[in-house]
């Protein structure tokens, strides 16, 4: 289990490469010091203690992005700019909401994500991070905190099992647990999940073969 | 008066008409017998060995003529779809009882479940069969039998939403109650089973599922060798013989080692919520606690064990 408390934040997650495809956080069981109450709280232990239970890692959050500046390493990935490498001495533009509102950079970015400004959830003072509502910054690591301070009953239902696709095991007795950060289904900028085609399309059976209704079986 | 007309047969030499007939018709009746036993005769020596025939129930079969049973089965996969499996007999957990819910705000019909089930359960590649019907519904009703399942449009569509449909494994199945051999019976962490070898395919318990969840192998199962799913359950995901029904099981030979079934771990949105309805402290029971679940058909008093709910 994992216990995040307001103002101390005590994630013990450890970060597993460093590329956009995400990072791995390992979510180590973590004993209770504080007096206030866990925010975060994964619950499926099923009453376990934290030595009796398999860990429930969470994949898909994104690491600080960067900026590809078109060249490439000698292995052929991009090289990347960090944030800070413009932001540092750019003072930010707090209405700023859409890439298409900027002269240099993220034209092509484009946002449906409510009535959010970047600085929103960017950190201004440290584009390295994010920022909570409170003003505390995070590590892009963390952005669950960051999503659970507007999604609440998401976030609920998330921290109960019953938000967010997994794999792996239902009893942590037995063996672990693979479990999606928000991003992995929703992207940040325009969250909505996208639509898509269906798969597996479901086929009759004929006595001279079977053939889906869409190709004309009546 | 003439003589009697004589007629020739090669083998008989000569003979009257009245024998030749005899002969003739004695022939073609032999042949005729052949040709309508000829499909017993080739069952009986090709497709069922005498230990199969000779097999006891399920319930009634030890431990060591199970281990032959399932050995037997194991070689015929090899024979007859060139797979090397494991079939082995997975029981329920002591203090397990199994509940499943589906979240029909996040479903979006995609139709992966059914695709996962498919490769999973070692389906018919054919008929595409799968235990799941993904049906697409008119926002604001809930009447299952006008939800079409042929949908070929990208989804989610905005006027429509998706209720995935598979056995509801119910408390008070009613599948169980009409088979006349007692093929089928619920077990103690609520997974309805089918004996394949025992069921004689009636489809008395195809005609009485009220939500349409069992299927009929009509043919038998076409499975190419690399695709076949070797981590095989007696009763559940096997490859079946031709004439028997076959049904959803929570896929038991995951679910009784505390794996998650196949469909939930498919699902993209994460619209599936497994576990243990025992344990309070588990995501079906929180689901349970928290949501305004229903269940498909209340009204027939089957006590579904597998719920739906809308995000609230």
């Amino acid at each position: 289990m994992v216990r995040t408390r307001r103002g101390a934040v005590s994630w013990s997650a450890m970060l597993v490469g460093a590329l956009a495809a995400g990072v791995t956080v390992v979510v180590a069981a973590v004993s209770s010091t504080s007096d206030t109450d866990p925010i975060v709280d994964f619950a499926g232990g099923g009453g376990l203690t934290a030595a009796e239970q398999h860990p429930i890692t969470i994949v898909g959050a994104t690491p600080a992005p960067g900026i590809p500046t078109g060249d490439f390493d000698r292995q052929g990935n991009p090289v990347l700019a960090n944030c800070t490498t413009c932001h540092a001495t750019r003072t930010a533009n707090s209405v700023t909401r859409d890439g298409t509102q900027l002269n240099d950079f993220h034209q092509g970015l484009t946002t449906a994500h409510g009535e959010l400004a970047c600085v929103s959830c960017h950190n201004p003072d440290d584009y390295s991070q994010l920022r909570l509502a409170s003003g505390e910054g995070i590590e892009f690591a963390d952005s669950l905190r960051l999503c659970a301070q507007c999604h609440g009953p998401q976030f609920r239902d998330y921290e109960n099992g019953a938000h967010g696709g997994m794999t792996g095991h239902w009893d942590l007795a037995v063996g672990p647990r693979v479990r999606n950060h928000c991003l992995a289904c929703h992207d940040a900028h325009a969250p909505k999940y996208q639509q898509v085609m269906p798969v597996f399309a479901p086929r009759e059976f004929h006595a001279h073969g079977s053939r889906t209704r869409a190709e004309g079986y009546e | 008066m003439s003589a009697p007309k004589k007629m020739s047969l090669p083998v008989l030499g000569e003979v009257d008409r009245r024998t030749a007939f005899k002969a003739a018709g004695a022939t073609l009746g032999a042949a005729a017998f052949a040709k309508a036993m000829a499909p017993v005769v080739e069952w009986a020596s090709h497709e069922t060995s005498a230990s199969e025939f000779l097999q006891k129930h399920f319930k009634e079969l030890r431990p060591d003529e199970l281990a032959t049973v399932m050995s037997r089965l194991e070689d015929e996969a090899r024979d007859e779809y060139g797979a090397d499996v494991t079939i082995a007999d997975y029981r329920p957990q002591k203090g397990v009882k199994f509940g499943y819910a589906l979240n029909l705000s996040i479903c979006i019909g995609c139709r992966k479940c059914a695709e996962a089930c498919h490769k999973e359960n070692n389906h018919d590649r054919v008929s595409g069969n799968s235990y799941i019907r993904v049906l697409e519904m008119d926002k604001g009703s809930l009447d299952l039998e006008s939800g079409n399942a042929a949908y070929d449009h990208p989804v989610p569509q905005p006027d429509k939403f998706y209720m995935p449909v598979q056995c509801q494994q119910c408390e008070r199945p009613p599948c169980v109650n009409v088979c006349p051999v007692e093929a089928t019976w619920k077990e103690d962490d609520g997974v309805v089973v089918v004996d394949y070898n025992w069921c004689i395919g009636c489809r008395y318990c195809e005609a009485a599922c009220p939500y349409h969840a069992r299927r009929f192998n009509w043919t038998k199962p076409e499975v190419p060798a690399q695709e076949v799913n070797p981590n095989q359950g007696y009763l559940s995901n096997r490859i079946r013989p031709q004439g028997v029904v076959e049904k959803c099981t929570y896929c038991l030979h995951r679910t009784r080692t505390g794996r998650l079934p196949a469909c939930l771990e498919a699902c993209p949105t994460g619209a599936r919520v497994f576990g243990n309805l025992l344990d309070p402290n588990s995501e079906i029971s929180y689901v349970l606690r928290t949501k305004r679940v229903y269940v498909l058909k209340e009204e027939l008093g089957t006590r579904p064990q597998f719920f739906y709910f809308f995000d609230t």
